[in-house]
């Protein structure tokens, strides 16, 4: 590795020569979410590189749209990304990169063991390399049911503990879907419910609809951030249990 | 013509023939194990190396111990002289009487050397006794009482006189006699790809003793594909079995790479998924292994990457090829993919994931630790008025579940641990086809429970006519 103090001061010779090439200063090693919204209430605005952050919430509850957001803006800046999907459910058309199916080469990598045991395995392979700017572990969810309040899967002590040496020494994004011991960052999602689109009175979760993500960073600071629900339908039939209104937002009567 | 080298070691106990043969790798890419203190190599290509004297003094360095080594035209030869070089590095005691003939002694210091000039094997071994010819006990035993003594008794008959007295063992003897025999070591043709083998004298079943010799041969490898400027894209693990089978075990590393702990890390996991895989089990092959062949079967020209002096981190694909390599070795080539999706109803068939080749060298640039919010224009991201869309998370196989269905809509569902009610559904939406191949017939719903779970089921029907309750995935 060249001498910093050299570097530094060929930089400085090359200014002087070329007002041009002046470079911004850095401004630390915190990385965008790609959601405005979300970096706004992050210590530091962005997420931290080198240490862990821990991405949990209860299923549909928008996680993973913010999740796809963030792996997207890592990759338009030209960084590497990897992600372990232990439950090997993320479904290949929302992961399409910006440079189209297959073309170009590819910055997304998408591991998926043949059973969730290995996941932990791959990720220390994944940051040990130091090949990979953001690193994803989504230890998977199980049946319906997650429910608000509860962590889910989630990483060991003794394996956080490696994996979390291992970001710092590659100094890379590292995010775990799940709960992890040891997290520098914890982000919380909830969702409320869903508002229709242009007013009027609310139909239900999908027709058509903007639902409400809430995200917790510790401190108490939180972040509403919109997710839209699935495409609207056709106009087929649905059926509703009893009116919307009567329920809070918690999905409470 | 080929140049056998025979390496005798002159105090067996010195060190086991296999692992001399791992160390002789150095100097020549084809090794064998003929017995537990004999080694032979393939001694030709030293020509612009300074010959075959040079070729001897490696093969000394490299083997450690003290080896007498015999190159000739023939296997027979090259015992013979190797047997006369151990006797002369221990002083005139040794197998065989001293000989003027005309092996040329080459100084190796304490170790020496005997090299048959190319087509003088047939002189080299007249005056010699008839043992070093290497025929069956009984055989040699008749010749002796016939009256014959020396290699050059035998090999001044005429072949039809000892046909027609001693059979096809004759004609076999008088064949090694005039030094007649096919080449131990056949080079590759020209144009074929780089190889490194060994043959091991006994069959080896357990995977470890396998890995020992790997290294050499590896090395061996590289140094010829790297020398020559080529990385390898392909290398092909041979193993020959006992009985004459083989299996192939092909590594791929993710990029083109010389890197020798890499490849020996493929290799390692090809072959003790070969043994998981057979039928014993257990890290043991599924039969005795002669022969171990390590062959670059695709090279590549090696990938320069042109960095930037004032980045402070960059990311190295190579590093990245290479953990990808790992996890595919351990894992299976599909374990690590890149989104292909393609058009079909089927959603399970629609989401398809593709098998990485090649990684990306990186995007435009590298991107260091100054890459951070605010240095470079976003191009990707939401802004403060702008909506995410949902992402669907789909189940890798559809989950039976149980559906309470209310004037024929869902009203709960169960997944075998809760029931959860159901606030609203929406469907049914009607999928079906694929009827030439494999016929499907789905009703799918979209619901939402009372917890606010954005679920995605699908009914089907059964060969009997009963329709049964599925869980595909949900939103996210």
């Amino acid at each position: 590795m060249p001498d910093p103090a050299v570097l530094r001061e060929l930089e400085r010779r090359l200014e002087e020569l070329d007002p041009s090439r002046a470079r911004p200063p850095a401004a630390g090693p915190t990385v965008s979410t790609g959601v405005a919204l979300l970096d706004e209430i992050l210590p530091r605005g962005g997420l931290p590189r080198g240490e862990p952050v821990e991405w949990l919430g209860p299923r549909s509850c928008g996680k993973t749209a913010l999740l796809r957001t963030l792996v997207r803006r890592r990759r338009a800046e030209g960084e590497p990304v990897a992600l372990v999907d232990a439950g090997r459910t993320l479904f290949a058309p929302d992961w399409v990169g910006p440079e189209g199916e297959g073309g170009g080469e590819e910055t997304l990598w998408v591991v998926r063991p043949p059973s969730g045991k290995e996941a932990a395995w791959c990720a220390d392979l994944l940051l040990r390399s130091g090949g990979f700017g953001t690193v994803a572990l989504l230890l998977g969810d199980e049946a319906p049911g997650g429910g608000r309040g509860r962590t889910g899967p989630g990483l060991r002590r003794s394996v956080a503990v490696r994996l979390q040496r291992l970001a710092e020494e590659a100094g890379a994004v590292f995010v775990v879907e799940g709960a992890s011991p040891l997290a520098a960052l914890r982000l919380r999602f909830r969702s409320g419910r869903v508002e229709p689109v242009g007013g009027g009175a609310p139909f239900g979760p999908f027709l058509p609809g903007v639902r409400p993500v809430w995200v917790r960073v510790g401190g108490g600071r939180r972040a509403e951030v919109p997710v839209l629900c699935p495409e609207p339908g056709d106009g087929r039939p649905r059926s509703r249990r009893e009116p919307a209104a009567a329920r809070d937002r918690k999905g409470r009567r | 013509m080929g140049r056998i080298a025979s390496i005798r070691i002159a105090r067996p106990p010195d060190a086991p023939a296999h692992r001399l043969a791992a160390a002789l790798l150095e100097a020549s890419p084809r090794v064998m194990v003929a017995a537990p203190d004999l080694c032979r190599a393939d001694a030709r290509g030293w020509e612009r190396r300074g010959g075959e004297a040079a070729f001897a003094r490696a093969v000394h360095a490299a083997a450690g111990v003290r080896v007498g080594v015999g190159i000739a035209d023939v296997r027979v030869a090259a015992d013979a002289a190797a047997a006369m070089a151990v006797r002369e590095g221990r002083g005139g005691d040794g197998p065989l009487p001293p000989t003027s003939a005309d092996a040329t002694p080459v100084d190796t210091g304490p170790s020496r050397t005997r090299i048959v000039p190319p087509g003088e094997a047939r002189s080299f071994l007249a005056p010699l006794p008839l043992e070093v010819l290497g025929l069956p006990g009984p055989m040699e035993e008749t010749l002796r009482t016939a009256g014959f003594r020396t290699v050059g008794d035998l090999a001044a008959r005429e072949r039809v006189e000892l046909e027609a007295r001693f059979g096809l063992e004759g004609i076999r003897a008088h064949r090694r006699a005039l030094g007649e025999e096919e080449g131990l070591f056949r080079p590759p043709p020209p144009g074929e790809p780089p190889e490194a083998s060994m043959e091991l004298g006994d069959g080896v079943l357990e995977v470890e003793p396998l890995l020992f010799v790997l290294g050499p041969l590896l090395d061996r490898l590289c140094d010829e594909v790297g020398g020559a400027g080529w990385h390898i894209r392909r290398l092909v693990l041979r193993l020959g079995l006992e009985g004459g089978g083989k299996r192939e075990i092909a590594v791929r590393p993710a990029r083109p790479t010389l890197r020798r702990d890499l490849l020996h890390e493929l290799c390692r996991a090809g072959l003790e998924r070969s043994a998981a895989s057979g039928p014993v089990g257990e890290g043991r092959l599924p039969a005795p292994v002669n022969t171990l062949s390590l062959r670059a079967d695709e090279r590549a020209v090696p990938e320069v990457r042109q960095e930037d002096l004032f980045t402070s981190r960059s990311r190295d694909p190579a590093a990245a090829s290479a953990a990808i390599s790992r996890i595919r070795a351990r894992l299976g080539e599909d374990a690590v993919v890149v989104p292909a999706p393609r058009p079909h109803h089927r959603p399970e068939r629609r989401s398809r994931w593709r098998t990485v080749e090649r990684p990306a060298a990186g995007g435009p640039g590298t991107v260091g630790e100054g890459g951070s919010r605010g240095e470079a224009p976003a191009p990707a991201g939401a802004s403060r008025d702008e909506t995410l869309p949902g992402i669907l998370r789909l189940l890798p196989a559809p989950k039976p579940v149980e559906v309470q269905c209310e004037a024929g809509r869902p009203a709960a569902v169960h997944d075998g641990e809760a029931l959860h009610e159901l606030a609203v559904a929406e469907g049914p939406e009607r999928l079906s086809g694929d009827w030439w191949d494999d016929p499907y017939r789905r009703e799918y719903y979209r619901v939402c429970t009372a917890r606010g779970e954005l679920l995605w089921i699908f009914r089907e029907p059964r060969p009997d006519g009963v329709w049964r309750w599925w869980l595909h995935g949900w939103w996210d």
